[in-house]
């Protein structure tokens, strides 16, 4: 755009009071609302979309291989130990497989604790063990013919590729941000909505004047730029107050998080692109209310005649 | 303009509103370029519809207008604003726009038409001048009496140089002495080349001017001659207003 356009497009004439108009007073309240919850919407779109990442990231090429206890007493922790340290040798002479890992009983009891209390330490329970196995990404190993011949080698072992429970939840987590993007495109219609219905109202109420521009020889844009213009500053202030409100809130949802994230769910932040993007909203919004306003009053006037 | 042509062309032209009866039946006339003509008949005769159907405001139900040579049925959508900018009205009830100064009200024309914001300025500041509205440049309509506000709806109405001046009852609102002042302003914009046509019912009042009339009768407009054509002498300021 121009610097003669951007200047006009702001600098429309005033010949239409529309700013006296009680929807013009409305219009900055919903299209800020709009803008709170479509901002909202948005970050919990990518939020959603970051943790479904950062699982696929941190569990490709991961396994985790799990050997139940057999037994009961000291023989049994014994011969769980045996393997335990077969299924280490086996596992480290596989090709593919660069790290091998067993986890400690301390870190197992840890990772039990959400489900089963500080008490899993203490309670008899027959705890499993577990060995974190790190694949090459290149290694291209056939995890179904490792699991059957470790299970040959070892009985009561077994592999986890995480496959199964991930997709679960990525197909979760994919639905919530559809969902999320959904309602942000909701908001969007009901925004061009807000726009059709105030232009309207605006051009029945101003009819008077606007036969009286046309009478003057004034074209159908000159007309549309008024309005355009007027939803314009509208939208630019309710936007801005709206993504001021909203960024207010993701803020202080981002300290909450940080003290509130565990294991898998990460921290409520939202990186410096993440906010760009969202500061775009207020724009994007802008944008499409003056061209909603545009084509509604063309569409009007071409109507007219 | 080629003062031997025709400005404004009616041929047979009938209006009814709605499914109303026909306000004009078959009316016929035509008005030279640099005419001044008188359009008068009792209220409610039709004056204000035969003007309306002159600016352009309304279509006939049947017959041709022709305005500046072209047939109004066919002017496309896109070229009306163009045609409408020849033509200036002074409307019955002034239509000023409430929230706008005297002098933005006056500069309409000019501003959608896209003039220089600071030549206009210059220009419309000269014409409240000359019609005698210089302390009143940026006062509202609402602090202006009924002869300003008509002073500012003329001023409004011949700003952009039109070919035809059409006024409605432009001496309804306001005191004889005003509204011979005001007839004598657009006799003045006659002589410098301006076609005029005013409608009114006050006969009396313009039995002063010696000027063609079409008397509008039982639907029927009578056209009293031919156009005498006017003598052009400008006075200064509407000749700098009009970029001369």
């Amino acid at each position: 755009m121009t610097g003669g356009r951007f200047r006009k497009m702001f600098m429309a004439g005033r010949d239409l009071p529309l700013g006296r108009d009680p929807s013009s007073r409305f219009l900055v309240w919903i299209i800020g609302f709009m803008v709170i919850l479509g901002t909202l919407a948005l970050a919990s779109a990518m939020l959603l979309a970051d943790v479904g990442r950062g699982w696929r990231v941190e569990l490709a090429g991961k396994l985790t291989v799990q050997i139940m206890p057999e037994g009961e007493g000291d023989a049994a922790a014994a011969s769980l130990d045996l393997r335990v340290r077969m299924a280490e040798r086996f596992l480290a002479g596989q090709p593919g497989i660069v790290r091998v890992e067993t986890l400690s009983d301390d870190r197992i009891a840890m990772l039990l604790e959400p489900w089963l209390g500080p008490r899993s330490r203490e309670d008899a329970l027959p705890i499993p063990k577990l060995i974190d196995v790190e694949l090459d990404p290149g290694g291209n190993v056939d995890i179904p013919d490792l699991t059957r011949r470790l299970a040959e080698l070892i009985p009561g072992s077994a592999i986890d590729d995480h496959g199964v429970w991930l997709t679960r939840l990525l197909t979760l987590t994919g639905a919530i941000e559809t969902a999320a993007l959904s309602i942000l495109g909701l908001i969007l219609l009901a925004a061009i909505a807000t726009v059709v219905f105030t232009t309207r109202a605006g051009l029945a109420i101003h009819e008077k004047e606007i036969e009286l521009l046309h009478l003057v020889g004034a074209e159908d844009h000159y007309i549309a730029h008024q309005f355009q213009a007027h939803a314009l500053t509208l939208s630019l202030k309710g936007g801005i107050a709206g993504m001021i409100v909203a960024a207010v809130a993701l803020t202080a949802l981002g300290f909450i998080g940080e003290g509130a994230a565990i294991g898998m769910i990460p921290p409520f932040t939202l990186s410096v692109w993440q906010w760009l993007v969202l500061a775009a909203l207020p724009l994007a919004t802008s944008l499409i209310a003056t061209s909603t306003a545009r084509l509604t009053v063309m569409r009007s006037l071409a109507r007219m005649s | 303009m080629d003062r031997k042509k025709d400005i404004v062309r009616f041929q047979n032209v009938g209006m009814r509103y709605g499914l109303g009866p026909e306000v004009f039946h078959d009316v016929s006339f035509g008005v030279k370029a640099g005419a001044f003509r008188f359009v008068v008949g009792p209220s409610g005769a039709g004056k204000s519809t035969l003007l309306k159907l002159m600016y352009l405001a309304h279509r006939p139900s049947r017959g041709l207008i022709h305005m500046f040579g072209h047939d109004t049925a066919t002017v496309a959508r896109k070229n009306m604003p163009a045609m409408r900018r020849r033509i200036g009205v002074v409307f019955q009830d002034f239509r000023l726009i409430d929230h706008l100064s005297a002098l933005d009200n006056v500069a309409l024309p000019l501003r959608v038409a896209g003039a220089n914001e600071q030549q206009l300025r210059e220009h419309v500041a000269e014409l409240l001048r000359w019609v005698g509205l210089e302390n009143e440049i940026h006062s509202l309509p609402s602090r202006l009496s009924g002869g300003q506000q008509q002073r500012v709806a003329i001023a409004r109405a011949v700003i952009g140089r039109p070919d035809l001046l059409l006024a409605d009852e432009p001496a309804g609102n306001v005191d004889d002495a005003i509204a011979m002042r005001i007839l004598y302003l657009l006799e003045e914009l006659n002589k410098i080349g301006t076609t005029v046509v005013i409608a009114t019912h006050n006969e009396a009042l313009i039995s002063r001017f010696k000027f063609p009339q079409l008397r509008i009768k039982d639907g029927r407009v009578l056209d009293s001659g031919a156009d005498p054509g006017a003598s052009i002498t400008a006075p200064s300021a509407v000749a700098k207003a009009r970029g001369s």
